[in-house]
């Protein structure tokens, strides 16, 4: 049995240095202890815990955060109103954008797909509530809508390529430029069709797409150019690394 | 079983309480065990420990089968807690618990696929049983009841017979609905609601450890030194200890010599079952928080005793304990708070727990007390340990108990650093008090 030189304490005869200050302990009778005395009070075997973060916990906080702009909201609009007038509105979209950020975060787990489509479902709840609002619901059906579904094709087809394996490093940039092209020229014919049936029927096309479209396709062109070389590729790397 | 031998009749006992006493499939929680799965993390959960070293070796086929027989008699702690859409509740569950082996990192976070579901968990290493219990279920008085009565089911399957008094369980009976009462709810009188008014307490400093970690250093104490030097001051046990625990925080503060000074403030929990003479296994305690503000001045060591026996005389009577705890179940009765669905309402108790709960006490000192059990398995068993689980916040904790002339201190820490343990310890010796500590530290 040893004593601490440091805290006066006895020692176990398992304690080879002192737990309260460190100090190892010499013994100069310590050979003669016998090994059964020196069975340690605590196995060596140890619990394990997976560290996992509290999702759930977070998501409780930051949805208890994004109800009160809700609360607030539609407790003003119906002590003015009395009824739920424009709140139905901010409702949406605090749930749109709850939607967005936590949703993935909470299932954790990549659907992309199942994500964009919740996303995309939410988002023409918007729009409605919106048209409820202002009293118009055509431009939901001419633009909106058709706006929405073509940006969740594109999202969709750009990840399922991205997962499949058949869009990788520059071309994975390159065929979201070209899309965004495409994009932009549908999303114009669209809105010019809109204008003129239901706003001026002399409207001309303006043709405003056409530049993005080019400078998309440009750039898309030049990105597989560069992936295709692979030395103009790595000198490019060379200079430009980050 | 019972005879009437003028009519000829027997009854079996067994078959009177299957018809009188019978235990629920589920319980609310009671007042106290509420926060607790509230502010549990996917790391963390509030677990003790009390731990029972025989003399001799374990029969293991033996001790399992007291495990089960012990088990089907306590339902308040063969339970696990689930989550309901308002509240978490508690469901006794009807399977066979499994010994396990012990660890060197003790009271973790039980897993919901550990040991059949339930929330507590026995382990075995060398000759000492340990039972380790999530606090939503029980207190350390509650799992101190199931422990003994582990041990002397254990020795009675070894041929030897042990009583039932001193808070041993006989299993052959079935649980009684008084062990699963909620003595929050049922001996709250309302007679005014209390409000705490308890201010940030200083925080002991260190370096976290990740949660899997725990440090154990336990000091095992004469307890007629102890006793007698109690005695000399005129104080219990616990409040000579608190006395001592709370004069070497109130040091370590001064040491650090902080700009702004904090009270140096211990909880303490209270067993309220001699109060109301109350038989239940859950939890039935109340944390007082005693201690020193040195914002008023210097204190010296006998100051600090006399503030703190003098608080205990205070609060430790019926009327004041029973405005405290009513304080708590009138909000827990509030019917708006009812409606809130559990999820808000744990969110709303993870703030309380951090910013007024678990800060306005420096570290907890829990004194089991001195173990009571049949003098028949006096020469069967070597000691008793209590030891409380990691902390979420606070770093150092301590948990107190006595068994025959030993007295075991167990200091449960969080940070790296022993310096609350190794200035309690040097005070103690310095007071003549022999004291002998093992570890779980690691041995090469």
């Amino acid at each position: 049995m040893s004593y601490c030189v440091n805290c006066g304490v006895k020692l176990a005869e398992s304690e080879k240095s002192c737990p309260l200050c460190h100090c190892p302990v010499v013994n100069p009778m310590d050979s003669e202890c016998s090994p059964e005395k020196l069975e340690h009070p605590y196995p060596k075997r140890r619990d394990t815990i997976k560290n996992i973060i509290d999702r759930k916990f977070i998501i409780s906080v930051m949805s208890i955060i994004y109800l009160l702009p809700i609360v607030i909201c539609i407790a003003v609009d119906t002590l003015l109103r009395g009824r739920m007038t424009w709140s139905v509105i901010s409702t949406v979209s605090v749930v749109l954008c709850w939607v967005i950020v936590f949703l993935p975060y909470l299932l954790d787990k990549e659907l992309a797909m199942f994500y964009t489509s919740i996303d995309l479902i939410v988002l023409v709840g918007l729009f409605f509530s919106i048209a409820w609002y202002v009293g118009n619901y055509r431009w939901v059906w001419g633009i909106a809508i058709p706006t929405a579904i073509l940006a969740y094709v594109i999202i969709n087809v750009t990840v399922y390529g991205v997962s499949r394996g058949f869009l990788h490093n520059l071309y994975t940039g390159a065929f979201v430029l070209g899309a965004t092209g495409i994009f932009c020229v549908i999303l114009e014919v669209l809105i010019w069709n809109y204008i003129r049936r239901f706003l001026d029927p002399a409207r001309n096309f303006e043709y405003w797409s056409a530049y993005v479209f080019i400078s998309c396709i440009i750039i898309a062109g030049l990105l597989c150019y560069i992936e295709r070389k692979k030395t103009l590729k790595r000198g490019l790397e060379k200079r430009f690394h980050i | 079983m019972i005879g009437d031998l003028k009519n000829g009749t027997v009854i079996e006992i067994d078959d009177i309480n299957k018809t009188e006493n019978k235990i629920k499939k589920w319980y609310r929680l009671d007042n106290a065990a509420k926060i607790y799965p509230a502010t549990a993390t996917s790391v963390w959960a509030a677990v003790f420990r009390v731990s029972v070293t025989f003399k001799d070796e374990i029969d293991m086929e033996k001790l399992q089968i007291a495990l089960e027989r012990t088990a089907k008699r306590a339902p308040a702690i063969a339970a696990r807690v689930r989550k309901g859409f308002f509240w978490y509740y508690m469901e006794p569950l009807d399977k066979k618990p499994v010994l396990q082996p012990d660890v060197q990192n003790p009271c973790m976070k039980m897993s919901a696929d550990e040991n059949e579901g339930f929330n507590f968990r026995v382990r075995v290493y060398g000759k000492r049983v340990a039972l380790e219990v999530y606090h939503a279920l029980a207190d350390g008085t509650g799992a101190f009841i199931f422990l003994k009565t582990l041990a002397a089911e254990y020795l009675k399957q070894k041929g030897i017979n042990i009583p039932e008094y001193n808070g041993i369980l006989n299993c052959d009976d079935q649980p009684e609905p008084e062990e699963m009462e909620d003595g929050h709810n049922k001996f709250s009188q309302f007679r005014i609601n209390e409000k705490r008014t308890d201010k940030r307490a200083y925080y002991l400093k260190g370096t976290k450890e990740p949660f899997d970690e725990v440090h154990i250093t336990t000091g095992i104490l004469p307890c007629d030194q102890v006793k007698k030097r109690a005695r000399e001051k005129k104080l219990t046990i616990t409040e000579y200890l608190a006395g001592i625990y709370c004069y070497v925080l109130y040091k370590i503060q001064e040491d650090e010599n902080p700009r702004r000074k904090r009270p140096v403030i211990i909880s303490l929990p209270v067993n309220l079952r001699p109060y109301y003479n109350s038989k239940t296994m859950r939890n039935f305690a109340y944390f007082i928080n005693a201690g020193i503000n040195p914002n008023y001045g210097d204190f010296t060591q006998d100051e600090i005793f006399e503030e703190i026996h003098y608080f205990f005389k205070h609060s430790l009577n019926e009327k004041y304990l029973n405005a405290k705890i009513s304080k708590n179940v009138s909000a827990e009765r509030n019917p708006i708070l009812r409606i809130v669905p559990r999820s808000i309402k744990d969110v709303a108790m993870n703030f309380t727990y951090k910013f007024v709960g678990d800060s306005r006490n420096t570290s907890t000192l829990s004194n089991l007390g001195l173990a009571d059990i049949p003098g028949e398995m006096n020469d069967h068993i070597d000691r008793f340990d209590f030891m409380l689980g990691r902390s979420r916040f606070t770093n150092v904790n301590c948990a107190v108990v006595g068994f025959q002339n030993k007295l075991v201190i167990n200091f449960t820490r969080g940070i790296k650093e022993p310096y609350v343990e190794r200035a309690f310890f040097r005070e103690l010796v310095k007071r003549g008090i022999p004291v002998e500590i093992e570890s779980n530290q690691e041995v090469e």
